[in-house]
């Protein structure tokens, strides 16, 4: 699909929560997926409860097999401004790791939730992925607007036009390009950023060159 | 022999004029798209409208689906909370305009298995016109709530919008593919549903094909609120075969409306 769609490089994150312990399987299948493709971009996903998440998260970071943390709140399950999450989130902005929310329609992730670790955490990169998801657009471009540390994510959320007025709002060094493949295919997430109505130079932001920057060297 | 022509594409989900909440849309607009995007023929209705009067809006959308009735079939919606809701509903429905009802259960705040809004699944069962259901919303219509709705009404046929999945986390796909699977008089449309990936939600629903579901997937692009390139993108997308795709982009709604 990369190759179909003029992709070179994805995030890559595993579908559910790595466990540390009951399934040491999966993340060895994860380091062997970002070890053999250089391609992927790792982003590794944790329950903030388990108690080997901070562990496993520094030991990848510092084998530069991830380049930064997702958190699901809603299937962990676990509040996004728990202690723990917190913990794990101030773990990620030590190493230097930007923090992927799945944010949207369900309890534990709305962008008004996410805040509250926007603020625990100004030191820590805040992506806000799916940007709201289909009734918190609004929410998370003032969330992202009032918060320095938080950029959005423009994958599954379905209205272009709403990508527009995200780009408008904070620029398009804090909009970045997902789609959220295979649930998704990429085509149609690309396809919402060449029709929301960006510049040539926008749209390039958003599809390459912001997400970069805030990953740095990987 | 000459080569059969193949059919245009249907788009079910159209609304057209000017909403109390903002958005607006004209007829000439859409025609442009239309034209653009090789849209044969139109399902429209009207927005909530500023001044809440349905039945004025509802002969707006008459008036343009006569103006061009070769592009436009219209679908009659209504406020099922007031009292005379079902008198507008009876009064267009007989229309020749109109080929279906429209209700919007968030934006007029009930839920659609409610049973104040029985009267309305009634006098569609009566008077045999699909009913479209804005779909997905949390508290009002959930796909469950449309299964029950549907297995309450059997005879009569009912369009879940957005394939009842306004969820980005995608966790009412499984209710949906409930919903649909036990109910052949339940359809659904493609706006805006995270279809278009492998094992996606149309290509789950193909593969079932329970009671036929293949024949109840219309497509359906929620303009103005979906953009049609991204929204035809989602079919041209889905991993499914080519005959399959007719089906969704036309012939489905073909059957479904008699347009």
């Amino acid at each position: 699909m990369m190759r179909e769609c003029g992709i070179v490089r994805s995030v890559l994150t595993s579908y559910w929560d790595l466990p540390s312990e009951a399934d040491s399987e999966a993340i060895i299948r994860f380091e062997s997926v970002l070890k053999q493709h250089k391609e992927f971009i790792g982003f590794l996903r944790l329950n903030p409860n388990d108690f080997m998440a901070e562990t496993l998260l520094a030991r990848m970071a510092n084998e530069k097999l991830i380049f930064g943390l997702k958190l699901n709140p809603m299937t962990s399950p676990v509040s996004p401004y728990s202690i723990n999450t917190l913990k794990l989130v101030a773990v990620s902005a030590g190493l230097g790791l930007p923090v992927l929310f799945h944010t949207g329609d369900d309890p534990f992730s709305h962008p008004l939730q996410i805040e509250r670790v926007a603020r625990s955490c100004p030191e820590a990169t805040i992506i806000l992925g799916h940007m709201g998801g289909f009734f918190y657009v609004e929410e998370a471009i003032r969330v992202a607007k009032r918060n320095r540390n938080v950029y959005l994510e423009s994958s599954v959320m379905p209205y272009p036009k709403l990508i527009q007025i995200a780009v408008r709002s904070l620029g398009a060094k804090r909009v970045f390009f997902g789609s959220d493949a295979p649930g998704v295919h990429s085509r149609v997430e690309i396809q919402k950023i060449l029709s929301s109505g960006l510049s040539p130079a926008e749209q390039e932001a958003v599809l390459t060159t912001s997400f970069l920057k805030i990953i740095g060297s990987a | 022999m000459r080569k059969k022509e193949t059919p245009g594409v249907i788009d079910s989900n159209v609304r057209i004029g000017e909403s109390v909440y903002g958005d607006h849309q004209s007829a000439k607009y859409y025609l442009e798209l239309m034209e653009r995007f090789g849209i044969e023929r139109a399902i429209i209705r009207c927005f909530t409208p500023p001044d809440l009067e349905f039945e004025k809006a509802n002969a707006d959308i008459e008036n343009i689906v006569c103006a061009h009735p070769s592009k436009f079939s219209g679908a009659v919606r209504i406020d099922p909370r007031l009292k005379h809701s079902l008198q507008i509903l009876k009064k267009f429905a007989k229309k020749k305009a109109f080929v279906c009802i429209s209700l919007d259960p968030f934006e007029q705040s009930f839920k659609v298995n409610s049973l104040q809004i029985y009267p309305i699944y009634e006098f569609a069962e009566k008077c045999g016109l699909p009913v479209v259901i804005e779909s997905g919303f949390p508290i009002v219509s959930q796909p469950s709530q449309l299964a029950e709705v549907a297995g309450e009404f059997k005879r009569v046929k009912f369009i879940m919008t957005h394939a009842g999945q306004l969820l980005a986390s995608g966790q009412s796909e499984t209710d949906a593919l409930l919903a649909m699977n036990e109910n052949p008089n339940l359809y659904c449309d493609t706006s805006q549903v995270i279809l278009s990936g492998i094992g996606g939600f149309i290509e789950q629903l193909l593969r079932s094909n329970n009671h036929n579901a293949r024949s109840r997937i219309l497509f359906g692009s929620n303009s103005p609120a979906g953009e049609l390139s991204v929204e035809l993108m989602r079919v041209d997308k889905a991993n499914i075969a080519e005959k399959e795709k007719r089906m969704i982009l036309s012939e489905n709604a073909r059957k479904l409306f008699q347009i």
